[in-house]
């Protein structure tokens, strides 16, 4: 690999490292005080603010790199090391982070189930494929400069 | 989440991850929201609120 291709990966491993710092610090900066202040709604309202720009900067811009064949790294990934590091940090020394396993493992399974019920319902009902197919196809004609398809996107 | 997306690609026979791509990727969560904590620990720690 040429100097101007290291270079190029380079910069886009920089751009998801703030592309994922960003994401977590404001999902645990706004998000706590949000639901303190304006209770279950502040929380929702958080959800469409945070995740909606955020989602459109990393994924439709492109700040987290995902190009097409490879496998989708989410937001869900740095938000899930903000969280454990903003609690490990906010909270000291009343952190007690070794109490998050229980919890952490569940989720991964739970996680896991999820994915394999989708892949699987996606399998059965012909409908939901072709519109799969429709929009992937839709994307490339279009020409676009996007990292992403836009049924990604839309995932 | 991750679990839920890295479980449907690999299920729709997408290549592996990219390591590199996603360790920066958790690195700048980690680093986010490390920097998002300090600011709410001094807050509550050294001026009160």
């Amino acid at each position: 690999m040429g100097k101007k291709g290291w270079e190029s990966r380079r910069s886009r491993h920089v751009s998801t490292f703030i592309g994922g710092a960003i994401v977590g610090s404001l999902a645990f900066g706004i998000w706590p005080e949000m639901w303190k202040s304006y209770g279950i709604l502040g929380g929702f309202f958080t959800a469409v603010a945070v995740i909606g720009i955020m989602w459109y900067m990393n994924h439709w811009l492109g700040v987290i790199e995902n190009r097409p064949g490879t496998l989708w790294i989410d937001q869900g990934l740095p938000i899930a090391g903000a969280g454990v590091a903003w609690g490990v940090v906010r909270f000291y020394p009343n952190s007690h982070w070794e109490q998050i396993f229980p919890t952490l493992i569940c989720c991964v399974i739970g996680g896991l189930l999820g994915g394999w019920a989708a892949h699987h319902v996606k399998k059965i009902a012909p409908g939901w494929r072709q519109s799969d197919q429709d929009q992937e196809a839709a994307s490339w004609s279009l020409g676009s400069l996007h990292t992403t398809p836009r049924s990604a996107c839309r995932r | 989440m991750v679990a839920w997306l890295s479980t449907y690609n690999a299920a729709l026979g997408m290549p592996p991850v990219s390591v590199p791509r996603a360790l920066f990727a958790l690195a700048g969560g980690i680093f986010g929201g490390a920097v998002t904590g300090l600011v709410g620990w001094t807050g509550a720690n050294l001026f009160g609120y």
